[in-house]
């Protein structure tokens, strides 16, 4: 007979494996993602740099970190990355705008096409990658100080007697809340502020800003700010929760692209629909449903293998393949927004 | 001196000349109004007013002063409004933030006023205000249009063929909010594809072939002319 306790040790599982993980990283992509749909709805382009702006700014995080650490400075409970944070969304930014005039200007004063943009964008993108690798290295880099675990598993287990251990750690909780109260103040920016509104106009179409009286060189150097204060949040919460490494930053630019366009690239509210989507598809089709099946069939039917769908290897097929469907049967995304030309 | 006066324009976009020579010319109050066959150099001509083409020779002047050398933005600045052809609003803003997008270059706190004003000449508008421009039927657009490049308050309002595309009761409500953006005192300067109506409304027209000045006269003398009712009024 199905107990309560299986039913409850079953989503406890789910929770821990599925649920909290993906909401996370869900988020993270989401704020990826907005990036990205930035930069394409007002820029005009899909910037593959982007997923190296994030090493970027997280290696910036991480090296002011260490050096918070290193004079004695912690922020207690919380990730001393807290604190570096802000300082290194400034250098983030800097190198934006560094790149912008040095490098994408150049190609708007010749009015170049799309793809033009595209290919510079590789090009930068290689240059930040080398710029991450020649100060930082490619390895693996933990940052992550502070409360590991807000809800321990082993404390949940004593308190509740169950046989699961719910466990949400600290950097998770962090994640959503940042992402949160991030992605209100850019919806409030965008809706309800004169430059918010300047920026989606100019988006929406470029000819009638120009006439109204709005200034191209603000809006694009408006969008780079918040470009690269999105990707070095992301990029340091990806790197708090899992670990940083230059070429996995790299390798999330196609959940970031999937989840644009998905959602519908160009569009704020897409980006982030989109990036909880693919999260979600991902974790749920390479989690192991073995044990959780265990807890809710009977014993007869229990499976032998280990109930995925797929290896977590393949991970990245999953974006891949929501990708190329999302572009064969809706190529403007769930929320309408613009086809990539 | 005529408040906005263009003489003797002549140039294009690329080597060959589109217009040569053209002259326009339309006061505050007044409703002048550019006609003539398909590539005669109508919207190059209006175009040429705001500073979107660069010209060879000729001279644009505003209230008595050379803006010849104006860019567009600038000249927006200086009083004159232009509403385009098509794309002519914010398709994913509403109507509101259309408008107050036209009011971009406005500093002053009075915008909320102006947009009210607009209400009341476009009462749809008000009525609509919180939904998206690109949900609006062809003549709502256009009203949206008109309404976004009347926030900034101009002297001049320029208009490429707005009634392009809607239907003819549309037109004719259309050309009635013109006429009463002319009665408080604005120098209104259209294209139409739609002469005799347009004509009609009109306190001065001109018929353009290949870029020159063919035809002048006001609106009735246009219509009454025989020759220009054969060619361009079709009989």
């Amino acid at each position: 007979m199905l107990e309560l306790t299986d039913i409850i040790n079953a989503l406890v599982l789910l929770s821990n494996f599925v649920l909290i993980p993906a909401l996370s990283y869900g988020s993270q992509l989401a704020m990826g993602a907005l990036g990205i749909t930035l930069v394409y709805g007002v820029l005009r382009f899909s910037n593959f740099a982007h997923g190296d702006l994030m090493a970027f700014g997280t290696m910036l995080t991480i090296l002011l970190t260490w050096w918070l650490q290193s004079i004695g400075i912690s922020l207690g409970a919380f990730p001393t990355a807290l604190l570096a944070l802000p300082f290194a969304i400034l250098g983030a930014i800097a190198l934006s705008l560094i790149f912008d005039k040095s490098v994408y200007q150049f190609y708007r004063n010749q009015k170049s096409s799309p793809v033009i943009f595209v290919i510079v964008s590789t090009g930068v993108m290689f240059m930040m990658n080398a710029i991450v690798r020649l100060i930082i290295g490619p390895n693996d880099q933990r940052f992550f100080d502070g409360t590991k675990f807000i809800i321990h598993p082993r404390e949940f287990k004593d308190f509740t007697g169950l046989s699961e251990g719910l466990a949400i750690k600290s950097t998770q909780l962090l994640t959503v809340v940042i992402t949160l109260v991030t992605v209100i103040a850019l919806f409030w920016f965008l809706q309800k502020t004169r430059t918010g509104k300047s920026m989606r106009a100019y988006s929406d179409n470029e000819d009638l800003a120009l006439l109204s009286g709005i200034n191209p060189n603000k809006v694009i150097w408006i969008t780079w700010i918040i470009v690269a204060a999105l990707a070095t949040t992301a990029g340091t919460l990806y790197g708090l929760d899992k670990s940083f490494k230059p070429f996995t930053y790299f390798m999330l630019l196609l959940p970031m692209f999937a989840s644009a366009i998905l959602g519908g690239i160009g569009n704020p509210i897409g980006a982030v629909v989109g990036g909880y989507v693919i999260a979600f598809s991902e974790v749920l089709v390479t989690y192991a449903y073995k044990k959780f099946l265990i807890y809710l069939l009977p014993e007869f039917m229990e499976p032998r293998g280990l109930a995925q769908f797929l290896s977590t290897d393949y991970k990245f097929a999953v974006s891949f393949i929501i990708l190329v469907v999302v572009l064969l049967i809706r190529p403007t995304g769930i929320f309408k927004g613009k086809t990539i030309r | 001196m005529i408040y906005l006066t263009a003489e003797n324009m002549t140039g294009g976009y690329g080597a060959t000349d589109i217009l040569n020579g053209c002259s326009i010319s339309v006061d505050r109050g007044e409703i002048a109004v550019i006609v003539g066959p398909n590539g005669a150099g109508k919207s190059t001509a209006m175009k040429a007013m705001l500073g979107m083409l660069k010209l060879r020779k000729g001279q644009i002047t505003l209230d008595n002063r050379d803006i010849t050398a104006l860019s567009p933005q600038a000249r927006v600045s200086v009083g004159i409004a232009f509403v385009p052809q098509t794309n002519n609003v914010f398709t994913g803003m509403t109507v509101e933030e259309n408008l107050e997008m036209g009011a971009y270059l406005r500093h002053d706190h009075n915008i909320h006023q102006t947009i009210e004003e607009i209400y009341q000449l476009f009462p749809i508008l008000g009525k609509k205000r919180r939904q998206n421009a690109g949900e609006l039927s062809g003549g709502q657009r256009q009203q949206v249009a008109v309404g976004r490049a009347m926030m900034t308050q101009p002297s001049v309002l320029m208009l490429d063929e707005p009634t392009a595309g809607v239907s003819p009761i549309v037109m004719d409500e259309l050309f009635d909010r013109i006429l009463e953006v002319k009665q408080t005192g604005v120098a209104i300067l259209m294209v139409e594809q739609n002469a005799a109506q347009a004509l009609n409304i009109a306190d001065k027209g001109y018929v353009l072939v290949n870029g020159t000045n063919k035809h002048t006269g006001n609106g009735e003398e246009l219509l009454a002319n025989p020759v220009v009712r054969r060619t361009f009024l079709g009989g």
